[in-house]
């Protein structure tokens, strides 16, 4: 009883460390940027979802605290951006939207499933479509922690891209990560801290600043400089007919006044 | 009290209520920060406590001098109440036009050029405008009424 | 009665004067005749300037008028200093030409004299740099400058319109509960563009103490215009709170004082004049003496403060001093311990302490605790050296105050900050 007991505390101490290590412990506070919730309809309640909604639920799967890893912050941009292109300013049907990833990690994969509602423990009137199939065309069906990570263990940037389907128009974005987003070193570091556990300290620090810069990143930077696909909006041009009219009753006025306070 | 007091009396009661309302709408919006309100050209962005909750709360006192001046507005006294009210919406509109001014003459954070294009400099100016500017020119109407019924020769 | 006795007495003197004699009715007739040809007699009939001139010292009428007049004040002078000088022209100029040029012409990054004049060699921006040429001249002429010749303006256009008496009688009623009276709203006005000439504007005071009171307020709670352009580029989303608790304390222990300090405070006895026009002649005439004044002031300060901080930072000085005062800054102030520096700064220029302020990582309201500090902890070494004027001992007596009141304010903010949950 008792060795069994020391034996449950040990594999949980070892789960906890392997999650830990997925919340970058030391790694600063996420910056508080106000990202605008996703909106959809699911049947006719209307639903927000926030970037803290889906911290909450990865924090939740993985079994610990909301966490804003930059998988999560990735993920709830892509959504974001595709469906902001294929709605504007309409609010989607939740069955109505399917999303197809190449990206095996389990923040972004949990983000979809929430948003499609089809991830475990979601109690949604409608579900969307949610499918992860990898850059070689194959499907993956095992969301489990521990084959998403022997899967990931050889992703590179070229990997993280995302398609969002409208389907009952039959629209779709294919949005892939800009090349400047990763660092160059990102993925190899990932492995090493991650996966293979065997990166030097300094190795650990570095990957640390990279993925603190990185979550940042996509809190902050426009969807336009995130992702391929989505294009800049074009600069606002100036009213100047609007402002023509407003500076020409001005300076009438100005010169009506400054007329009748001479002639006074 | 001659027939055209009397309309000046209408007209001044009804322009201090709306000033007075105007004013109020500002600092709600500062309170309740729904993060502005557009209606037609007139703009009420309710960001920034000095524009909006001072700003406004100035608006609301000049519209009320305006309706304490305005049952009779021939009489001296009463007269400069609603030019003293007009004079408030007045310096809120004018600190709103120079504002706009001095922000449009320089080119925008990013650009690399100190001043602002021709085009970018008058589309500055373009709607929406915050209540006190769009009551200027209704507000001048007492400033006319200030030499046509003589008070400026008594000066 | 008395009407009577001065003839008399001028008889006599015509008498020996002319070698001529009046009787009473003469001299009644040659008054007449003297009165006819000098004075013209008409009815006074009030203008409707008259009437505001009354209205804007009622308090009913005349505080919404304060209210809109203050506005305006500070309107322009963010629109003009804020918007159009600074952010519009001098950090583009600063940021993008200068900086560049002076960190590729000034040899060797590595040398103890390119961190003293040019500060950061990796730094992009005039605020972090902190050179004395880069931080220094950014902070004299792109910041401070502008600041204020703009609240210079205001202000001369305030005092010859006829305004700043009208809003002395206002605020006697406020001021009169703080030991003061309402012409001590003038060098707190004047105190918001620099100190030197406010402290020296506390003669118009009667009594000592009052004189006394306001110094010790002008040194402590009045921000000078140098310090409110600086706080208007790094924290603008957070003056208004800045200012809300240095009013409070203004208030507050102005009241405190009143009762603590002895001495009187008579009523106030001020000669209203009526509104006219400023003259333009006048008006560029004070700005020029103000503005010219405060160059030859304060530019000289700024760029030897730089110098002697990067002194300071390079002897190890500041890190000791911060070592020695972590705890009060941590425990009971709530700001973190970096802030010595800045605190340091204060003492010489006001303005280069917020500034430097902006280069800490800290939250909103740490920013503002230390902001109110530095405003409040010491005056700085040019007002120092006015006070000293007007006497050492009232100095001395001021700079107990000034320390017993940045400890116990602090202190308050951070408490308040702690049950708003913010700090």
């Amino acid at each position: 009883m008792r060795a069994r007991l020391i034996l449950v505390s040990l594999l949980m101490a070892a789960l906890l460390c392997t999650t830990a290590m997925a919340h970058m412990p030391g790694a600063a506070p996420a910056p508080d940027v106000e990202l605008l919730p996703i909106q959809i309809y699911d049947g006719n309640k209307l639903v927000e979802i926030s970037i803290d909604d889906l911290a909450a639920y990865h924090g939740e799967c993985t079994g610990q605290g909301p966490s804003k890893c930059p998988c999560v912050v990735i993920g709830y941009r892509a959504a974001e951006a595709g469906i902001n292109v294929l709605y504007g300013d309409e609010i989607p049907e939740r069955s109505d939207i399917r999303i197809i990833s190449a990206y095996p990690s389990l923040g972004s994969l949990q983000d979809f499933q929430y948003i499609t509602g089809t991830g475990p423990g979601m109690d949604c009137k409608e579900t969307g479509t949610f499918n992860l199939i990898l850059a070689d065309g194959t499907e993956v069906t095992d969301f489990s922690k521990k084959n998403i990570k022997k899967i990931s263990g050889n992703i590179g940037p070229e990997d993280c891209r995302f398609t969002i389907i409208r389907e009952s128009t039959g629209e779709s974005i294919d949005l892939a990560i800009n090349d400047d987003i990763f660092p160059s070193d990102y993925f190899d570091l990932r492995k090493k801290v991650k996966i293979t556990k065997n990166a030097t300290p300094e190795e650990s620090q570095k990957f640390l600043d990279e993925y603190v810069a990185l979550r940042d990143a996509g809190l902050t930077k426009p969807a336009w400089e995130l992702f391929k696909g989505i294009d800049e909006p074009p600069e606002e041009e100036p009213d100047v007919f609007g402002g023509g009219i407003f500076l020409s009753i001005f300076i009438l006025f100005v010169a009506a006044g400054i007329i009748i306070i001479r002639r006074k | 009290m001659n027939t055209e007091h009397n309309t000046a009396q209408i007209y001044i009661a009804a322009l201090g209520l709306v000033t007075m309302i105007l004013g109020l709408v500002d600092i709600l919006v500062w309170i309740g920060f729904t993060g502005g309100i557009e209606f037609g050209i007139m703009g009420i962005a309710g960001d920034d406590f000095f524009r909006w909750a001072w700003g406004g709360l100035v608006v609301f006192l000049g519209g009320a001098l305006m309706l304490s001046g305005c049952r009779n507005v021939g009489n001296i006294q009463e007269f400069s109440k609603v030019l003293l009210g007009a004079a408030l919406v007045w310096t809120i509109a004018a600190c709103d036009i120079f504002a706009m001014i001095c922000e449009n003459i320089p080119a925008g954070e990013e650009a690399p050029e100190f001043l602002n294009s021709f085009a970018g400099f008058v589309g500055g100016f373009a709607p929406p405008y915050a209540p006190a500017v769009i009551l200027l020119p209704f507000t001048l109407v007492i400033a006319y009424f200030f030499y046509a019924w003589g008070f400026a020769d008594e000066s | 009665m008395q009407k009577e006795e001065h003839p008399n007495r001028h008889k006599r003197q015509v008498v020996q004067g002319a070698d001529m004699v009046l009787n009473e009715d003469q001299r009644w007739s040659l008054v007449d005749l003297l009165a006819k040809q000098t004075i013209s007699a008409g009815t006074y009939k009030q203008t409707v300037w008259d009437v505001i001139g009354e209205l804007t010292v009622k308090p009913l009428t005349g505080i919404p008028v304060a209210f809109a007049v203050l506005y305006a004040f500070w309107s322009v002078f963010g629109s003009f200093a804020g918007a159009l000088c600074t952010d519009g022209f001098f950090v583009k100029f600063f940021d993008n030409h200068f900086l560049p040029w002076m960190q590729a012409i000034w040899p060797d990054p590595n040398s103890i004299l390119y961190f003293l004049f040019v500060g950061d060699p990796l730094a992009d921006n005039c605020f972090e740099a902190f050179g004395v040429l880069t931080s220094g001249l950014f902070i004299a002429i792109g910041v401070v400058l502008p600041a204020v010749l703009i609240f210079y303006l205001m202000m001369a256009i305030l005092e010859d319109s006829g305004y700043l008496p009208r809003l002395a009688v206002l605020v006697d009623t406020l001021l009169h509960k703080m030991g003061l009276h309402g012409y001590a709203i003038v060098p707190t006005i004047l105190g918001l563009g620099c100190n030197v000439p406010a402290i020296t504007a506390t003669r118009i005071l009667e009594t000592k103490k009052q004189r006394f009171i306001m110094m010790t307020l002008l040194a402590i709670f009045v921000p000078c215009g140098a310090q409110l352009g600086i706080m208007l580029e790094v924290i603008p989303e957070s003056v208004g709170y800045v200012m809300l608790f240095l009013l409070i304390g203004y208030v507050v222990f102005g009241y405190l004082l009143s009762k603590i300090v002895p001495g009187t405070n008579p009523e106030i006895l001020i000669d209203v004049p009526p509104y006219h026009m400023p003259q333009r002649a006048n008006i560029t005439k004070k700005l020029w003496m103000r503005t010219s004044g405060f160059i030859i002031n304060a530019v000289p300060f700024v760029l030897l403060g730089v110098l002697f901080i990067n002194l300071l930072y390079i002897g190890g000085v500041i890190q000791w001093l911060s070592d020695v005062f972590a705890p009060v800054f941590v425990h009971w102030f709530g700001v973190p311990k970096e802030t010595a520096g800045p605190l340091i700064a204060a003492f010489l220029r006001k303005d280069l302490a917020v500034a430097q302020l902006s280069n800490i990582e800290m939250t909103q309201y740490q920013m503002i605790s230390a902001v109110v500090l530095i405003s409040i902890y010491f005056p700085c070494v040019a007002t120092f050296v006015v006070m000293l004027k007007e006497g050492w001992k009232e100095l001395l007596a001021a700079v107990g105050v000034l320390f017993a009141v940045a400890f116990i304010y602090g202190g308050i903010i951070h408490a308040i900050g702690i049950l708003l949950g913010v700090a």
